[in-house]
């Protein structure tokens, strides 16, 4: 039995992570995740901190979907404390959100292209990603590190103008993405690198709890968050799947996704235009606990903390979706005949390394024992 | 000179209020009672004293003895200076307390009557009530007409603000 | 010829070799877009700066800090480059608006937010005397009377410390910080941690919250003398006392319920709400005292009415002035500022001491004579009655002896 070591340093990841692939021949039989490269503490760094400073630092916990974080942050307080926020606030977060998910989407798409060499569709791909970090510029004032959502709404409102250059730019981008996607579901060397390898099941699904997109792919569409969000209901939101739950499958979820998205920014701004109002309230915290969900591009994001009156965060507990689908991959593997085909596997789940990052385990310095940390 | 004079100490009521310490009370309040009775067995009825009563409160009962009714009787001693043969008695106890214990002291009829000019308020109810009208106001100062004043004591008993006292034998 | 005399023309051109010398170095002029964040954020109007390090509390990466500035003469922020992340919270929690970012001072001007903050402040009401010397120097207004206190707007306050300053008594404005309240998390984690051990040891006791089973263990619980108080207006919430607590402290009511006497919450709480003992109210101006000048005095009271402090201001009986107790009073100048006449001045504590001894024995005699008077005023109209019935008794016993004839 040999063993192929990628990482943690690898060309082909984008992020700190040693996977020992267990191989006889060329067939992948096994896998070993090891993680610890990135962990930074950034639950421990919060507390004791003012909820404004805190939810810069949960922007920071992920590179790529790091405005999702700030939303879940902001929501978990609001859910705690009741607070109403804005109509205006409401659909700017689900406009700056969806762009988001588009901007995540892409890269997803550019990484995993790039993975089975298939360059120009890369290429493509991140060429309209960059238009739409241009509209996230242009909404919040930042490109990815955004700093635009607060506890109570938004901080800035957009205009006419703003809105106009929105919706040209999204036309765009619906064009764009329609070649693309043409392109993916009809290029021969896609599919044969895609189709049938990286196959997962609805019953592992359901035994590794993957989220997002890998679960969407394999027939779970009830996985979506977005149909519990009080606004995405709103905009009667309806989830992209599909059942083949191989590697293509995963990939045109996350093509498709980006159109509904699109169709999401449409009716966000359409509604945003009839409604009026401030984009912030002033808030008043109250202390206590509390938690909430989101969907972020790679799925379920959950927030769960407890604060003091004046809104200091005393204890914060952070979960993020690649944990569970990391877990998935080893089912993955099952169906990869070659180690290639297990690199690829691993792009299309879209992993977030650093995000997933995150335990804290309590250790008796005498004895070594260990607790698992408890949030109560 | 009274005819009649006990002393009785009040120290015990004193000391429930002021514990040991040495204190002399002396009030300028008096507890004056008058009683009138007519012996039945030296009256004649004569009804002498029926015809003398200046408010005609005695009433003839013969053959028995006249009768008094006590409640309007002002005991002006008209009717005991007629009586020929002094069956109608009148006495006065009057109670003072002074410096400490109560004294008191019988009489028979008033002697002597004392205005204290200070202590009177003009409230003029002695004028109005006086049964012989012996009383008179002139320029806001009362005087007494002594020839009219029969030393009844019935202006002492109303006096709000004991300015008129009487002395007795 | 003709690409010579171009070449030619070419040179003798203006600003040619202006332009040749600065090819490399000329850069590409790029307007960024209106919104667009640039870092750091500007110091637009640095003569409205106050000095109150707003910014300098809500930088959440530490960029900004004050700096003494000679031409303005006041410390002025200046924001390390390296560090900013470009968030904003600076310019919204300037109360002068001397700071912008982008566009988010101009968009959001006159909108309410919260201020985030290092060190944050909070007013024990158990030592406040209602002064509003705070309520005075406060550059933001957010300190109110709310009937029983002063209290601080959390959102609102803007971490400047000034009331602290203006404050007469000691240690009555209590701040805590990030890291001090980093540091009883800390602490208090460890306690609970070492909790949740000792109840895995004897796993069959596992129902741990049994206290007959922990006092048998030693008594090591009874480290304090009394069962501690929770003061309700220092008081943030953080339950740090609950996680710690063998027994069970019913927040909501600021209660301590059931209690082992173990002083954990005591150590653990950031704002020192939980309490054993007295508090002393310690003055900060020990060698000058208030005085109320007699001749202009008017005696109108209203320093009388207006003082907090018990038996800091008595009125004189032979004077019918107020006078101030030096021991006593803490100098907050309430009486001071409400005086209509400007009778209140402030002069050596030790005048004033004595101009209190003088008149304090003098009310003291004059007491103890009132109170005596009283007490005889009323034991003789209680004698008097009692004398009036007891002669009336003896007269009515004297009268019956000399009834003789019957009705």
């Amino acid at each position: 039995m040999n063993v192929v070591p990628i990482g943690p340093i690898h060309p082909v990841l984008k992020e700190p992570i040693r996977i020992k692939l267990i191989v006889e021949g060329e067939n992948v039989v096994g896998s070993e995740l090891e993680m610890g490269y990135v962990h930074r503490g950034i639950e421990k760094i919060m507390e004791g901190k003012h909820y404004l400073k805190g939810i810069y630092l949960s922007e920071r916990v992920c590179g790529i979907c790091s405005y999702i974080h700030t939303q879940t942050f902001a929501e978990c307080i609001e859910h705690m404390s009741k607070i109403e926020v804005p109509d205006k606030a409401r659909y700017l977060r689900v406009v700056t959100a969806e762009l988001e998910r588009i901007h995540s989407h892409l890269i997803a798409a550019a990484v995993y292209d790039l993975s089975i060499e298939h360059e120009t569709l890369a290429m493509w791909c991140l060429n309209a990603r960059e238009h739409v970090m241009d509209l996230m510029e242009l909404i919040t004032g930042n490109r990815v590190n955004m700093g635009f959502n607060v506890v109570g709404g938004v901080r800035l409102d957009i205009n006419k103008e703003i809105i106009d250059k929105i919706y040209k730019k999204i036309n765009e981008l619906e064009d764009d993405m329609k070649n693309i996607l043409e392109v993916f579901e009809t290029g021969p060397l896609i599919n044969l690198r895609g189709e049938g390898i990286g196959v997962i099941g609805y019953r592992e699904i359901m035994k590794t709890r993957a989220v997002g997109p890998v679960a969407r792919a394999s027939a779970m569409p009830e996985s979506d968050w977005r149909l519990r969000h009080p606004t995405y209901k709103e905009l009667k939101f309806k989830p992209v799947w599909r059942d083949e739950g191989d590697n293509s499958a995963r990939m045109i979820v996350r093509h498709e996704e980006v159109m509904t998205s699109i169709n999401l920014i449409r009716k966000a701004l359409e509604l945003y235009e009839e409604s009026s109002g401030g984009v912030r309230v002033k808030v008043d915290i109250k202390g206590g606990s509390g938690e909430w969900k989101n969907e972020a591009p790679r799925g379920e994001v959950y927030y769960k903390m407890s604060l003091t009156d004046g809104g200091l965060i005393k204890r914060i507990m952070i979960r993020t979706p690649t944990v569970m689908n990391l877990e998935a991959y080893k089912y993955m593997l099952k169906t990869c005949p070659t180690v290639s085909d297990a690199v690829t596997t691993y792009t299309s789940i879209d992993p977030c390394v650093s995000c997933t990052e995150r335990t804290i385990v309590l250790k008796d310095k005498k004895t070594g024992k260990i607790k698992p940390y408890s949030f109560k | 000179m009274p005819m009649l004079s006990k002393t009785i100490s009040a120290k015990k009521v004193i000391k429930r209020h002021f514990g040991d310490l040495d204190v002399e009370l002396s009030l300028d309040d008096k507890i004056v009672k008058k009683r009138i009775d007519i012996d039945s067995k030296k009256c004649l009825s004569c009804n002498i004293c029926v015809e003398v009563c200046p408010i005609n409160i005695i009433k003839s009962n013969t053959p028995y003895h006249p009768k008094i009714s006590k409640e309007d009787c002002v005991y002006c001693s008209t009717c005991v200076n007629a009586c020929p043969v002094n069956a109608i008695e009148i006495f006065h106890i009057v109670g003072r307390v002074f410096k400490g214990n109560v004294i008191i002291e019988r009489w028979n009829r008033n002697e002597k009557l004392i205005y204290n000019r200070s202590k009177c308020v003009s409230c003029l109810v002695c004028m109005k009530n006086c049964p012989f009208c012996a009383i008179n106001k002139s320029k806001e100062v009362i005087e007494f007409d002594m020839e009219k004043c029969r030393l009844c004591g019935y202006c002492g008993y109303l006096c709000p603000s004991n300015a008129i006292d009487f002395e007795g034998i | 010829m003709s690409s010579s005399m171009w070449y030619l023309y070419e040179f003798v051109r203006k600003k040619w070799i202006k332009k040749f010398l600065d090819a490399k170095t000329e850069k590409e002029i790029v307007i960024a877009p209106k919104r667009y964040r640039k870092v750091p954020p500007k110091i637009l109007y640095p003569e409205r700066c106050i000095s109150c390090g707003a910014c300098e509390g809500s930088c959440p990466s530490f960029a900004i800090k004050l700096i003494d500035n000679k031409k303005y003469n006041k410390k002025i922020p200046k924001i390390d480059v390296g560090s900013c992340i470009s968030c904003g919270n600076c310019v919204e929690s300037c109360p002068t608006k001397v700071l912008e970012i982008g566009v988010i001072m101009e968009e959001t001007r006159g909108l309410p937010w919260n201020i985030p903050k290092y060190s944050h402040v909070i007013i024990d009401e158990e030592l406040c005397v209602n002064c509003g010397s705070c309520k005075l120097v406060c550059p933001v207004d957010v300190i109110e009377y709310n009937g029983i206190t002063h209290v601080i707007d959390e959102n609102g306050c803007i971490g400047c410390k000034r009331c602290i300053e203006a404050c007469p008594v000691i240690d009555t404005i209590k701040t805590y910080d990030e890291k001090i309240l980093k540091e009883k998390i800390d602490k208090c984690q460890y306690l609970k941690f070492e909790k949740l051990l000792s109840c895995d040891k004897d796993s069959s006791n596992s129902n741990d919250r049994n206290l007959d089973i922990k006092k048998e263990k030693g008594n090591v619980y009874e480290k304090i003398s009394e069962i501690p108080r929770i003061v309700k207006s220092l008081c943030i919430s953080c339950e740090n006392c609950v996680d710690v607590c063998p027994g069970n402290i019913d927040l909501k009511n600021y209660k301590v319920v059931e209690c082992v006497k173990c002083g954990d919450c005591i150590e653990v709480c950031p704002t020192t709400a939980m309490r054993i003992g007295e508090v002393v109210k310690g003055i900060k101006l020990k060698d000058k005292c208030y005085i109320i000048d007699e001749k202009s005095c008017i005696g109108c009271r209203i320093c009388y009415k207006s003082c907090n402090v018990d038996n800091a201001i008595f009125i004189s009986t032979e004077t019918r002035l107020p006078y101030i107790n030096p021991e006593l009073c803490v100098r907050c100048g309430l009486c001071y500022r409400e005086c209509p006449v400007d009778a209140i001045s402030l002069t050596n504590t030790e005048k004033v001491l004595e101009i209190y001894k003088i008149r304090r024995i003098k009310d003291k005699f004059d007491a103890i004579i009132k109170s005596d008077l009283e007490e005889l005023s009323k034991n003789y109209v209680m004698s008097k009655n009692d004398i009036v019935e007891f002669a009336k008794i003896k007269v009515n016993k004297e009268v019956n002896k000399f009834i003789k004839y019957d009705d």
